[in-house]
């Protein structure tokens, strides 16, 4: 730290009006990172001349050897504005000192996106980083989407101007247009998800009004509009935030006339492309063209001061200083991020009847709604940060109202954590409160709301996430959602049985430091690591290897997890007895209405409504019979899951008696399904009637619990069973010359493409398509092979689809997975028998 | 669906393998004139005959055989209550034998009431066969083996081991441990000497154990598979005198112990025990019992102990409250596929090392309970430091659990505020039954006070669940 000591951030803390918190979230390779490190060269931590070169966030080694972002990383950052531009602040703010920035450079691989989601949840505002070149990709429009869910103001960089300029050689116009519809199309996304004006005022961002940036982050130079406003305020005598509409937008200036107008003609000038770009493209071709003293002129008339020795560079090096000298990037960024994002004191008004799950007027959400350092403690760790310390690891969160210091006693809520039991709950100090920055951290007395800080000593406590506290009757902080899902699975084994503890252990850990990834153990005794993609496993799995177990490991290929579900309703009337044979259960099983198990998983279905509001909802827009929608016992597995259990008897003598032990075998039924023992999906179990023994004691769980796990494997083995497999969404780009070598590879792998878009009037396309998990393995390298590595494809779990064939056809691939499976789970060969579960009236 | 005590069979209905059973010389088979012997020298006056349920055709046989010799009063016991690999001592108890006589396979388990004869049978074996099998299997002479074998072919071992001592250089024979087990005096002193799972052999100079590979001889049965569980190390090769093949035994051991851990963290998961008690007989049963119940007190998990004779998956279903079954059984009966069962089923080993942290996973394993009383060498004692909480993660559920003794009274029914006692984690609560009960949607008869019209007592139902003799229904 050069320019400020712990103290003195200590005491800017406190001036909540002047803090934001902000992430910095793309789509992968527009430059985040790089970015990031223009805005740490400007608040000093690094010197000036190495950013675009180090990647101050990037910590691990392996991040700056792929040159890529793979755990996100808080910072933070001093700034003071000028006084004239304060003007520009339409929210409150202290007057007398600069602000303090607390910046997260996040991943931009859609394999770490649960990275930016646990970002998101700590900051206000986004800077979103657009590589110009390539325009708004998949990635862009995901994070960008979660970001207006979670209620977090956006500003955009458009990146990579450098490579517009010297590389595509964009004309003036055509560099403008491209700018416009990158506009727009984030203007698309930010309507579709959000309500522009609503509780968070203007989000869509507009260049008029500075919310949009322009730069290259490599060179190390940025502007908004307000910069070139400012300097052509004089010239035209406009003042500053008038001067700016006109450089953007259909505003052509006229020199003869000296008028501003608004259509285009002969006489007229474009004033974005006139006052911004031909300056710039006159830097650009000066230096990489001319002779160095004319660029030493320009430099002068731009009143841009070079030192001797940056008149030793020539070419790229000196384009490089002398953009950077006149329009350096940090100064604008700030500028942007500081004028125009919101502070922890206006965010929190909006953002917290989003995030927290209590009545809105209790003492915690009042400390967090005002954002109140002397109100009751409210904290929402978002993330787990491995220490130096071996399976230590610092909790990571925001600190949405009162102050969190050392030694505080408080209330650690998990997940699970109920209101007035104690569930998944622990009261525990903490040690210590530390800052994070990149990758030092530095003890702190105590931190004040608004702020984002890490904690020692409660890592115990917390499985990834949790709400902190100090007030008794606080609630849970909602629990963030995730844009992508564990779906790719491998299982790793110790080379030696007496190191099983370590490499749970390591398991543990592993899980811990990751918001997403899922280690367990399962029933054949597999220690199963699932994450979103092969990058992310391979990730994990070194990661594992080499620091949190340190044992040699084997470790299987990568598989898929599959579902298990039905394509038709039950041909016959499942019948089975209990082993008294004195109970008789009748079922039949079918396929749940398409979207059903969607609304599910999203939350729209859940076994906590009000089931009269519930069944409405589900007769109206899943055309559910009203009646049999109103009786449902259970959702399952997990008591949560995508299948459903209804009672469609009528009158049944002790039916109530017998319901827990039914959802029981339920339960157990949906979780190892009948198949291969994955977990059923989307499947409804009507029961249709049972007998029960008069006497209660012939009737007990022992009796139920196994005969309705018979008998809803009947009426699954009898409704045409089938194997769900997930499948991405893959959005390739790709110069349009190397399309043939796309469509061969995904025809190949099952892959479907529905969409094939060009880029504006750039060669490249984007082509999105379906592909099967399952094929997806060793998808990018084969991609790259076969167009000559022109194609990046990112893949992103979509949905399930029924996999073709039937499992019970030994030459089907279905029947090959599901034997294969079951060999795995040390399971008798082939699916079991009907007769093992129907039996004869 | 298997079950616990190896028969393969429902509970009613049991089909034993008694078909092409014809002996040709029972005396021999069932060593007739050393029953006499035991029984004369013991001067025993009443004697009880354990039969399995194949061996039972010949019972009667033998019973008159033996009475004609010793003139004592002597009795069939058949269907035993656990497995039958094991003296049912409460059975002989409530007939006032003297002593037992228990004919066929055995699981070595030391038994405490009676003196005790085991009568393995003489099964039938071709020695040469077997000879050539193994050095089929086994090229290399100069490999270490350890010859184990099923209690019904210790006849011949004797005989074998000469047969491979020509050709093997390195050939150790096990022996069976007869002493009757005193705690406290394991003799593992000697170095090359091993003991384990009622096995005992002495290892040639300069060996460890590592260095032998195992040569089973016997079907693949459940002492197979207990002999592979305790000797994890070995590799093991079997050969079996009824199909007269050999084979490689390729059980992969480390996915085993894989199985075991998942049910360790089930054990560690559980908020509630039930303690099964599989055995009445086996020597040590009630001290070990009361060592579970001890260190479940320290993780602070609630036990409950049933007796359920044999198990099967309606009785152990019945109690939906359970999270895990602990087993206490012989050590051939204590390793159960509860694959069919609602919850699992573990060992008391498992149960050790899930709940004493002062027990190290080392990669052996055990399934003889006594291994882990006092007096044995692994014998680790039940934390009694009650500051020692752990709370982790699991990796079934992946939630939060907590493993450490819970301060009952700090918990009272209905204050909800935590106790502000210093430096104490909020304790959750282990879940009791009646916590359990309040969960469940249906708790009972509705009494709907006031809304019933109040009539006078009627007569119940009489007879049997299948059919009572007034059953309205039937």
């Amino acid at each position: 730290m050069v320019n400020f000591t712990v103290d003195q951030i200590r005491q800017i803390m406190d001036k909540k009006m002047n803090i934001r918190n902000m992430s910095v979230i793309a789509h992968v390779d527009h430059g985040k990172s790089t970015l990031t490190d223009s805005l740490v060269s400007k608040a000093g931590i690094i010197a000036g001349s190495r950013a675009g070169e180090t990647r101050f966030t990037d910590t691990r080694k392996d991040e700056q050897e792929r040159c890529i972002t793979i755990k996100s990383t808080a910072i933070s950052l001093y700034y003071e504005l000028a006084e004239e531009d304060k003007v520009y602040i339409k929210q409150e703010i202290h007057a007398d000192t600069g602000f303090l920035i607390n910046l997260i450079d996040s991943p931009g691989h859609v394999d770490f996106s649960s990275e930016v989601t646990a970002a998101l949840r700590v900051t206000d505002g986004a800077l979103v980083v657009v590589d110009c070149v390539s325009g708004v990709c998949v990635q862009t429009e995901t994070v960008l989407r979660q970001a207006i869910a979670e209620r977090i103001k956006p500003v955009v960089l458009m990146n990579k101007m450098d490579l517009a300029l010297l590389t595509l050689q964009l004309d003036k116009e055509t560099l403008y247009q491209t700018f416009q519809r990158i506009v727009e199309n984030i203007n698309v996304i930010v309507n579709t998800y959000g309500v522009n004006d609503g509780p968070m005022g203007i989000i869509e961002v507009d260049p008029k009004n500075g919310t949009v940036g322009f730069g290259s982050g490599l060179h190390g130079w940025a502007f908004t509009l307000k910069d070139f406003a400012k300097i052509y305020q004089s010239k035209f005598k406009i003042p500053e935030a008038k001067m700016m509409r006109k450089l953007w937008g259909n505003q052509f200036y006229n020199a003869k006339t000296k008028a501003w107008e608004k259509q285009e003609n002969a006489d007229n000038v474009r004033g974005f492309t006139q006052y911004i770009l031909t300056p710039i493209y006159q830097i650009f071709d000066t230096c990489m063209t001319k002779p160095k003293e004319d660029a030493f002129k320009l430099a002068d008339k731009l009143k841009i001061k070079l030192t001797a020795e940056d008149k030793e560079f020539e070419g790229k090096p000196l384009l490089k200083t002398m953009m950077r000298k006149w329009l350096p990037a940090g100064d604008a960024m700030l500028q942007m991020i500081v004028i125009h994002l919101p502070s922890p004191v206006t965010a929190q008004r909006y953002r917290c009847e989003l995030l927290y799950e209590g009545a809105h007027d209790d003492e915690a959400a009042m400390s967090m709604k005002n954002c109140d350092p002397e109100g009751p403690l409210l904290m929402y760790i978002s993330k787990m940060v491995p220490t130096s310390d071996k399976g230590r690891f610092y909790a990571f969160g925001r600190v949405f109202g009162g102050t969190v210091s050392t030694g505080q006693r408080v209330r650690i809520m998990g997940p699970n954590f109920v209101p007035g039991t104690k569930t998944d709950l622990y009261e525990k100090s903490i040690q210590r409160t530390i800052l994070m920055m990149g990758r030092y951290v530095e003890a702190i007395e105590d931190v004040p709301c608004g702020n984002i800080c890490g904690l020692v000593g409660v890592d115990q406590y917390i499985v990834k996430t949790g709400t902190i506290t100090t007030f008794k009757d606080a609630h849970n902080m909602r629990v963030m959602k995730f844009s992508v899902s564990p779906v790719v699975r491998v299982a790793v084994e110790c080379k030696n049985p007496s190191d099983l503890p370590k490499l749970v252990e390591g398991l543990k850990r592993l899980a811990k430091s990751d918001p997403m990834v899922q280690c367990v153990i399962e029933e054949s005794g597999e220690h199963i690591i699932a994450g979103a993609g092969e990058l992310h496993l391979e990730i994990c799995l070194k990661d594992l290897e080499e620091d949190h177990a340190g044992i040699p490991l084997k470790k299987s290929d990568p598989v898929v997890s599959y579902r298990e579900t039905v394509s038709e309703e039950s041909s016959i009337l499942c019948l089975s007895k209990s082993p008294n044979k004195h109970n008789r259960l009748f079922v039949r099983a079918a396929p749940m209405p398409d979207g059903t198990a969607e609304a599910i998983d999203s939350g729209d279905i859940t076994p906590r409504q009000e089931f009269k509001a519930r069944a409405k909802y589900m007769s109206e827009k899943f055309d559910f019979d009203v009646g049999e929608a109103r009786k449902i016992w259970a959702f399952g597995p997990e008591g949560t899951g995508p299948n459903l259990l209804l009672d469609c008897t009528k009158a049944v003598q002790y039916l109530n008696e017998i319901k827990d032990s039914v959802v029981g075998g339920f339960q157990w039924a949906t979780k190892e399904g009948v198949m291969c023992e994955e977990n059923m999906r989307g499947v409804r179990f009507n029961i249709h009637d049972v007998t029960l023994h008069s006497d209660a004691i012939h009737r007990g769980g022992g009796q139920i619990i196994p005969t309705a796990r018979r008998v809803f494997y009947a009426s699954v083995l009898t409704a045409a069973p089938r194997l769900l497999e997930p499948v991405y969404l893959v959005e390739i780009m790709v110069p349009e010359s190397a399309q043939g070598g796309i469509y061969s590879t995904l025809n190949r792998r099952r892959g479907i493409v529905f969409e094939n878009t060009q880029i504006g009037s750039t060669p490249q396309t984007t082509v999105k398509a379906y592909l099967p998990v399952n094929e997806s393995f060793g998808f990018t390298g084969d991609l790259r092979s076969q167009t000559q590595g022109q194609a990046f494809p990112q893949c992103v779990f979509d949905h399930w689809q029924i996999l073709p064939g039937d499992p019970m056809d030994p030459a089907s691939k279905p029947f090959g997975i599901i034997e294969h499976a079951r060999k795995r789970k040390g399971l008798k060969e082939g699916i079991p028998a009907l007769d093992n579960y129907l039996d004869k009236m | 669906m298997t079950l616990a005590f190896g028969s393969s069979s429902t509970d009613i209905e049991q089909n034993i393998d008694t078909y092409s059973w014809c002996l040709d010389d029972v005396d021999l088979f069932y060593e007739t004139k050393r029953c006499a012997q035991f029984i004369l020298e013991g001067n025993y006056g009443m004697i009880a005959l354990q039969f399995p349920d194949e061996l039972l055709v010949n019972s009667v046989e033998v019973l008159e055989k033996l009475q004609n010799c010793t003139k004592q009063k002597l009795f069939v016991l058949g269907d035993t209550s656990y497995g039958s690999c094991c003296v049912d001592e409460i059975a002989v108890q409530r007939y006032n034998a003297d002593c037992v006589i228990h004919f066929g396979r055995s699981c070595l388990s030391k038994t405490s009431r009676f003196p005790v004869l085991n009568i393995y049978g003489q099964y039938k074996i071709d020695v040469d066969d077997c000879y050539y099998e193994v050095n089929r299997l086994l090229p290399d002479t100069n490999i270490h083996i350890i010859i184990l074998f099923d209690t019904i072919y210790r006849h011949c071992v004797g005989d074998l081991l000469h047969r491979l001592q020509k050709s093997y250089c390195n050939v150790v024979l096990s022996a069976i441990h007869e002493t009757p087990i005193v705690i406290g005096n394991m003799d593992t002193s000697e170095r090359n000497h091993v003991c384990r799972c009622h096995r005992i052999f002495h290892l040639i100079k300069e060996t460890t154990l590592k260095d032998y590979s195992m040569l089973y001889i016997g079907r693949e049965n459940q002492t197979l598979s207990n002999l592979m569980m305790n000797f994890t190390e070995n590799s093991f090769y079997s050969y079996d005198p009824v199909s007269q093949k050999g084979r490689h035994e390729e059980i992969n051991i480390n996915k085993t112990l894989m199985k075991r851990f998942y049910m360790i963290e089930r054990v560690k998961d559980a908020n509630t025990v039930g303690i099964v008690v599989g055995t009445l007989g086996v020597a040590n049963y009630l001290a070990i019992i009361s060592k579970i119940k001890k260190l479940l007190k320290s993780a602070g998990k609630k036990h409950y102990t049933f007796v359920v004779g044999k198990l099967n998956v309606a009785k152990l279903g019945n109690f939906m409250e359970v999270d895990v079954f602990v087993l206490v059984s012989c050590c051939e009966n204590t390793l159960v596929d509860c694959k069919e069962f609602y919850k699992p089923i573990v060992t008391p080993y498992d149960l050790e090392i899930a709940c004493n942290g002062n027990t190290q996973w080392t990669g052996q394993y055990t399934t003889d309970y006594t291994q882990l009383l006092p007096g044995s060498a692994s014998y680790v004692p039940v934390p009694t430091d009650k500051d020692n909480i752990v709370v982790d993660v699991s990796m079934v559920s992946n939630k939060l659990r907590r493993i450490g003794f819970i301060e009952r009274d700090c918990v009272h029914a209905g204050q909800r505020e935590i106790s502000e006692a210093v430096d104490k984690s909020i304790t959750p609560q282990a879940i009791s039954a009646g916590q359990f009960l309040a969960k469940k949607s249906w708790r009972g008869l509705e009494p709907n006070l006031g809304e019933t019209p109040v009539v006078k007592a009627k007569d119940g139902l009489r007879g049997i669940a299948m059919e009572y003799s007034n059953s309205p229904n039937c």
